[in-house]
Order: structure tokens, then C-alpha cells, then sequence
């Protein structure tokens, strides 16, 4: 029997990114989720927890990141809950990616990863909690049929 | 973590596993490092990277504002598919210098 979903309940301590990425992998395996969704949401959830570690609880080791990835027919949706200061990340500013290597500013990427890999994304005030939702569509059935032709 | 390796005055830095926040900022004083020794014709080799995050692509970028800076110069290699895309969406292949393999890198360095 195969899981629909995993769940996970990160401590808001950087080091534990790479439990996430194993939880990914759990999760790609008894899914069968292609590699690019496995990429995709590993870059994604990675940038948004890293953020939410050191900002969201300014690098305190004791908050918690609770994850849920569950998948649908077409599509995986992630949920990412948090107890940090309230922190929109969709609301930041565009990145930075035409300017000349003297130019470019430092950092900003992260966000811009999450809205350019991922199909959608929203993120909610609900009471004292972050709730960021990202949805991520299997590739579509005439796609991945040329692609394991 | 970091391989390195002098081809005459060019210095070739192997990097392996994953490039993220958990290892960004060791592997970042590292290269520093070597650059305040006197390195500053630098090959990134990435064959061995299977994840590379922003804290990674943060590492890069100001290594090469810091070679640009001292007139130095860097090179990139053996991007594999999925780190490539996190270097095109980011906008830095039209900032950086990327080469297939070693040999095309150091004949671009001079070295």
C-alpha cells in the first residue's frame, strides 16, 4: 500500500533541512513523483523553511515547522505551518536576475525559485500561525508519455 | 567537502554533495580564504553537486565580485541538468563563465 502523504514536524534549526530532503525522497518514492517534481519541491520547501528559520525565528532553535505533503490526482500540495512573526515571503520584491555581476545584489533568490518552480502558491494569516500552500502539477499525461517513449 | 588542486597557478576546487545553508557560509569562508592566500584563477567544479539552493548560488556570486574585484577570474564546471536550472533561473549563466570540462576551463584562464 502506498502513502498519500507524509508528515513532517521540523525544529527550526537549519541543520534539519536535510531531514526534509529525506522526507522528499520518502515521499518521491512511494509516490512515484519524476525527478523534476522531486527537485522542484525540494528547492522550493528548502528555500521557505531556511527563511522561516532565520527570520520568521530569528535562528531561536525551539520553533517548529509542521509540513504536509499530500498527493492528489494531477497534483501535490504542500502545506508548510509555522508559529514565527507573521511573514508574507510572496510579498517581497522581485529578484534581481538581468543586472551586471558588479550589480547584483546578494540573496532575494529564494523566493524567486518558489514562484518560478512552483504552480501555485498562496499564504495565509490564520490566528497566531504562517500558512504558506504550494500546489505542484504532475507533468500532463501527453508530456510524460513523449517523455518515457 | 573541497577537493583542490593546482594546475600550475590556477586553482581547481571540487566541490561535493549538496550546497545549501546547512554547509553555505564553511564553504564560502573556505574560498575566501584561498583567494586572501593568493588564488585568483579559480575552476568551480560542480560534477560532483547534486543540490545547489540560494545559499549556494549566494557562495558563488560573491566569490566571483570578489575575483572580479582583484582582477582575478572563475570558471564553472560540470553543472549537472538540475543545477544548471537553478543557475539559469537565476540569472547567472549570463553573469558567469561555464565550461563543459577542466581542460576547456583552463585553456580559458590561460593556465
Amino acid at each position: 500500500m502506498l502513502a498519500r502523504g507524509i508528515h513532517v514536524v521540523l525544529r527550526s534549526d537549519t541543520h534539519e533541512i536535510r531531514k526534509l530532503a529525506d522526507a522528499i525522497e520518502y515521499l518521491a518514492d512511494s509516490l512515484q513523483l519524476p525527478p523534476p517534481m522531486v527537485f522542484k519541491l525540494n528547492l522550493a520547501l528548502d528555500e521557505l523553511i531556511t527563511n522561516t528559520i532565520a527570520y520568521g525565528y530569528a535562528e531561536r532553535k525551539d520553533g517548529e515547522i509542521d509540513i504536509e505533503m499530500r498527493r492528489h490526482d494531477d497534483r501535490v500540495v504542500v502545506r508548510l505551518i509555522d508559529q514565527a512573526v507573521a511573514f508574507d515571503p510572496f510579498e517581497v520584491a522581485v529578484a534581481d536576475t538581468t543586472s551586471s555581476l558588479e550589480d547584483r545584489p546578494v540573496g532575494g533568490l529564494g523566493i524567486h525559485f518558489v514562484r518560478t518552480l512552483i504552480d501555485e502558491v498562496s499564504y495565509s494569516r490564520d490566528d497566531d500561525r504562517n500558512v504558506i500552500t504550494l500546489t505542484l502539477l504532475f507533468p500532463t499525461p501527453t508530456a510524460s508519455a513523449a517523455a518515457d517513449a | 567537502m573541497i577537493e583542490s588542486d593546482w594546475i600550475e597557478d590556477v586553482l581547481v576546487l571540487a566541490l561535493k554533495g549538496r550546497l545549501d545553508s546547512v554547509n553555505a557560509a564553511a564553504v564560502e569562508a573556505s574560498i575566501t580564504d584561498q583567494i586572501k592566500q593568493g588564488a585568483n584563477r579559480l575552476v568551480l567544479d560542480f560534477s560532483d553537486v547534486a543540490y545547489v539552493s540560494s545559499a549556494g548560488l549566494r557562495v558563488v556570486l560573491v566569490v566571483a565580485k570578489r575575483l572580479k574585484e582583484i582582477g582575478g577570474r572563475l570558471v564553472l564546471i560540470g553543472l549537472t541538468p538540475s543545477v544548471n536550472e537553478v543557475f539559469a533561473i537565476s540569472g547567472f549563466l549570463q553573469i558567469l563563465t561555464v565550461c563543459d570540462d577542466r581542460e576547456t576551463a583552463l585553456t580559458k584562464l590561460g593556465g
